[in-house]
């Protein structure tokens, strides 16, 4: 497999598999906060789009229609001429064969694109040999939840590269992440490939493994997304949920409400306005005071 | 023509309606005084100006009684098509059928400005975890919740996909409440790539004909449940004659915007066009008589444009709009600061085009919904927007932000540039919330400096 440049990308829902596959290297990318807050946009979609504008290694990069305010920001890429931009409509809905299939013909449409940059298309032993190394490399990495502390769930949105602070500031105040539900956590892994359907048809059962199992918030209905958190929450015995959101993201900001009607244990609401040093402290006081609280 | 045209406010209505009366004014069965409106809850009626024509008065009549006249159909055994987010498409499938009708449950955005926050949505909404974040349609689920706004849908639709994720979002804390939505697919809108058949749209873009026959197949669902609603069949044949009916409304509405725009002198102001574009989302309930009051309004407007008769000074500066603005005062404030209306995107430029009349109806129907300037590339409305105002002669656009609107953050950077890039003319960005009293000042200022850059231009 030849290596060329590599292909930029944040949604859950793009399969790094089908771009290695193609010979180019995944790059998902967490952007840092952007350290300033403007009224009405998402700061993580501001600061994705900074990201990529800066990123001289990106040979192209890959947005989705899962959050409004990436779409939008695939519009100022676009307009910004920088880098092929790939804009993949992930359906909303989910449960019609319709949407099923129309998630699969936006993959085989990202694999024309990824051609049209210097890829080239695999075969289907040769795709099913990638999904079999990504799948054993998701399946070796460490779990969390070992050690001490209050079990607690992270839910909500992706976390900026610099927010992985926020599971230490949970262990300094006592409690520990047992279950990362966050866009950037164990949530959006997509399902273990079926041995059998990745060998006989490894796109389709590429397509399933992320399309078919991911649960998230932006999907009508969202009701498998709380299926698969009580389970979790049950599971692992967590005792608080720390829901973590950026500012203006109404996907998850709506969820807040109809999680607080149904789950058992408190939850800390924490917005994220991707700002400066102040809003980390405020965000350390707070988990303290909730873990402090749960203890 | 009955007299001079004029923007008159309530108070001065009544006299106008009584002269009118004593002229032979025949009302229709919901007309009579527009004040009885502030007095049963909408009191931002009482600071606005209105056009002071005959057709106006049954215009705003019309529109301020749908409620009304959902509950009467109800009563007539009518079912209830509550029609979210497409805004344009499946009104125009339920009015196919003559026991069914639909209504945009959207609409109720406008409620907390209509009944100056008085009506309690918005803390209903803030309730709900729904705060100021959102853009005003937060105020939809209070209305379902309170039961006193329209009547409760038999049936309820929300298109979801490349949609604002408020709307998506608030209809999901809607189902969540216990009402069930059917949510069909609109996917975004791209261009065709080479190897595709590309499908002209209404509008004059184009789409690739693999979505188009998605959103076909994804409307087909909703047909199905228009059909188990309404207990009969929805035939191609009935929904061709439905599409012909609603060409009907948007080649009247084409009519209105032609004269309204284009001509020297402005015969109908901003509010009134706002209200009148409205209609063809969902002909406010009651398509038959949609017709006749826009029928009634072109020939008011065909009326002046002949006498050379206007309800603003002639110089009036020519502004193309974009967005619905949430406080209705403010299409007044454009006039007051010395613009006039000459072109519109409010969301909805898809459900004033018509509706292909050549092709099957469903595939038509695609077509048409997946014109919406809001499912696509900002660019892509951006063009149609330049196209717009070179047609209609516009000579500034304002950008009139929602607040907490998704689409609102990025968008009209994305049009305010290309705007500026293509028509080198002035634009600028407002916000207006439902109640926009506090910040008029700010407005005005803005909007008034925009007339006078385009005044110092002229020169």
């Amino acid at each position: 497999m030849i290596t060329m440049g590599s292909m930029v990308y944040s949604c859950p829902f793009v399969p790094a598999e089908w771009i290695a596959a193609h010979g180019l290297h995944p790059r998902r990318i967490r952007p840092r906060s952007p350290g300033c807050v403007q009224a009405g946009v998402c700061p993580y979609a501001r600061a994705f789009v900074g990201a990529v504008l800066a990123d001289d290694r990106a040979c192209g990069v890959i947005v989705t229609t899962v959050c409004d305010q990436m779409r939008r920001a695939a519009d100022v890429l676009v307009l910004e001429g920088r880098v092929p931009v790939f804009l993949m409509h992930v359906p909303t809905t989910w449960q019609t064969p319709a949407a099923q299939r129309y998630y699969l013909d936006e993959l085989r449409r990202l694999g024309r694109f990824l051609t049209r940059l210097g890829g080239a298309p695999p075969s289907d032993d040769a795709l099913a040999k990638v999904m079999l190394d990504y799948d054993e490399a998701r399946s070796s990495a460490a779990s969390a939840g070992a050690g001490q502390g209050v079990p607690l769930a992270l839910l909500g949105g992706p976390l900026f590269e610099d927010e992985c602070g926020l599971f230490d500031l949970v262990e300094d105040a006592g409690g520990r992440i047992v279950l990362d539900a966050s866009e950037t956590g164990e949530r959006t892994r997509p399902a273990p490939f079926d041995r059998r359907r990745l060998r006989e048809e490894p796109l389709l059962e590429l397509a399933d493994a992320y399309f078919g199992h991911i649960p998230d918030a932006f999907r009508r209905p969202d009701g498998e997304l709380h299926v698969w958190l009580a389970r979790e929450l049950d599971r692992r015995l967590v005792r608080g949920i720390v829901f973590r959101r950026c500012v203006w993201c109404d996907t998850w900001a709506a969820e807040l409400g109809r999680l607080k009607e149904w789950v058992k244990v408190p939850v800390l609401d924490l917005d994220a306005d991707g700002g400066d040093r102040a809003s980390r402290d405020r965000t350390a006081g707070r988990l303290r005071a909730f873990v402090e609280m749960l203890t | 023509m009955t007299d001079a045209p004029a923007r008159v406010s309530i108070a001065e209505w009544r006299s106008r309606r009584r002269q009118l009366l004593a002229a032979g004014l025949r009302e229709p069965p919901y007309g009579g005084p527009l004040d009885r409106h502030v007095d049963d809850g909408d009191r931002r009626l009482a600071r606005l100006l209105f056009d002071n024509s005959a057709a106006s008065l049954r215009l705003w009549n019309f529109v301020l009684t749908e409620e009304d006249r959902l509950h009467a159909a109800r009563a007539a055994g009518c079912r209830i098509v509550g029609a979210m987010k497409d805004l344009g498409t499946v009104p125009v499938m339920v009015f196919s059928l003559e026991n069914v009708v639909a209504f945009y449950p959207d609409g109720a955005w406008w409620i907390p400005c209509l009944m100056e926050q008085s009506a309690g949505l918005l803390s209903v909404a803030d309730r709900l975890g729904l705060n100021e974040s959102f853009c005003p349609v937060r105020a939809m689920p209070g209305a379902f919740v309170t039961g006193e706004h329209f009547p409760r849908p038999d049936l309820l639709t929300c298109s979801v996909g490349a949609t604002c994720d408020d709307f998506s979002a608030i209809a999901q804390r809607l189902e969540g409440l216990g009402y069930p939505i059917l949510w069909w697919e609109m996917p975004h809108r791209r261009r065709p790539d080479p190897d595709e058949k590309p499908v002209a749209l209404p509008g004059g873009l184009f789409a690739p004909a693999g979505q188009v026959a998605f959103v076909s197949g994804e409307l087909g669902r909703v047909r199905k449940a228009i059909e188990d609603l309404a207990g009969r069949r929805l035939d191609d044949a009935a929904l061709a004659a439905g599409i012909r009916r609603a060409n009907r409304v948007r080649r009247l509405l084409a009519g209105l915007r032609e004269l309204g725009f284009t001509t020297a002198v402005c015969p109908l102001p901003a509010l009134e066009m706002l209200l009148a574009e409205m209609l063809a989302i969902h002909f406010c309930s009651d398509r038959a008589e949609c017709i006749r009051v826009l029928e009634e309004l072109l020939a008011e407007v065909r009326t002046r444009v002949r006498c050379g008769a206007g309800v603003l000074p002639r110089e009036a500066v020519r502004v193309f709009w974009v967005n619905p603005v949430a406080d209705l005062r403010v299409m007044n404030l454009l006039e007051d600061c010395g613009g006039r209306l000459c072109g519109t995107d409010f969301m909805f430029c898809h459900a004033l085009d018509a509706i292909p009349e050549d092709v099957p109806p469903m595939e038509a129907l695609a077509r048409a919904a997946i014109a919406d300037p809001m499912v696509g590339p900002s660019a892509d409305r951006a063009e149609r927007i330049c196209a717009d105002v070179r047609h209609f002669g516009a000579e500034a656009v304002v950008v009139s932000r929602i607040p907490g609107a998704s689409h609102c953050a990025t968008e009209g950077d994305v049009i305010a540039r290309i705007v500026r890039e293509k028509l080198g003319i002035p634009v600028v960005e407002i916000e207006v919330p439902p109640i926009s009293d506090a910040i008029r000042p700010g407005l005005q200022t803005r909007l008034e400096a925009l007339v006078e850059t385009v005044r110092e231009q002229r020169r």
